[in-house]
């Protein structure tokens, strides 16, 4: 079962939310990637996505990196996002999102995450995410 | 009272009033009785991975949104977003009135620093905090 589908309302990639922005990963170089384009209905400005939705994008892109590319966690919630704004988002382009884990402190995980615009690799918002993570029972 | 969203905000996913299906967050020029500049109850659509809860994500648009309202109503001027760091105390639940604040701390030239809370409206328990670094622009964005 994908995440997805463990999720189907989550705001940020359930496949049941018709208002989501239902993104999807896949797994490279230790590390999970999106591509997508955003659309205008995620708008702060005109034609500039909101600050928050960014914020979901490099949130979500942590938890995905966390929990595809290891499988000692059963579940977990951010603690701390910490993002930094490079430039504005556009919408309607392509973007590509990326997510590592940076660093495991027993039940706390420290990733990195960056959103680019696609058509150039120009870096628009990166940020550090710490979740709290639960064990799966066997691990 | 609430005051008129400013013309580069109508289609804002959070606060836009002609948002189709955005979140329609109305901002007062002035604080409530507990602080508050306003008060939403998250719609199910915005759920997170917690049962019952906003995604982070969100939780970070109402504290961003609310600061750019916040510079605009007291400094009079459009600020973006450098940075902001959001804390999770609690998953923010749905369907619940939360009560949203904000206090700018510092203002050095063109860099605002300000601090927002995301509170359960009755019990007064802070579920996010966060802070925000915003530069204020002279010109929108979108023009």
């Amino acid at each position: 079962m994908s995440l997805a589908d463990e999720y189907p309302r989550c705001f940020a990639c359930g496949n049941d939310n018709q208002r989501g922005l239902k993104l999807k990963f896949e797994t490279k170089d230790n590390m999970v990637v999106s591509r997508f384009s955003l659309d205008e209905d995620f708008n702060g400005w005109p034609g500039v996505a909101h600050g928050g939705i960014v914020a979901t994008l490099l949130d979500e892109a942590a938890y995905y990196a966390i929990s595809i590319l290891n499988d000692e966690w059963e579940t977990g919630v951010t603690i701390n996002l910490n993002l930094d704004f490079k430039f504005p988002t556009p919408v309607a382009q392509p973007l590509l999102l990326q997510g590592w884990v940076e660093k495991n402190r027993r039940t706390i995980v420290y990733c990195q995450t960056r959103l680019y615009r696609e058509q150039d690799m120009k870096l628009l918002a990166q940020a550090q995410v710490s979740y709290l993570m639960r064990k799966k029972s066997n691990a | 009272m609430n005051r008129p969203t400013p013309p580069n905000s109508q289609v804002c996913f959070i606060c836009g009033p002609t948002h189709p299906d955005g979140l329609r967050l109305q901002i007062n020029s002035t604080p409530d009785s507990d602080g508050d500049r306003a008060v939403i109850a998250l719609p199910d659509f915005v759920a997170g991975r917690v049962v019952g809860s906003a995604h982070p994500g969100i939780v970070t648009c109402l504290l961003d949104d609310m600061i750019s309202h916040v510079i605009l109503d007291e400094l009079k001027a459009n600020g973006m977003t450098v940075n902001i760091k959001t804390s999770i105390h609690q998953p923010v639940p749905l369907n619940r009135a939360l009560g949203l604040s904000v206090n700018i701390e510092s203002v050095n030239g063109r860099k605002v620093v300000a601090m927002g809370e995301v509170r359960l409206k009755d019990e007064r328990t802070i579920l996010a905090s966060g802070v925000g670094m915003f530069i204020i622009i002279k010109e929108n964005l979108a023009s």
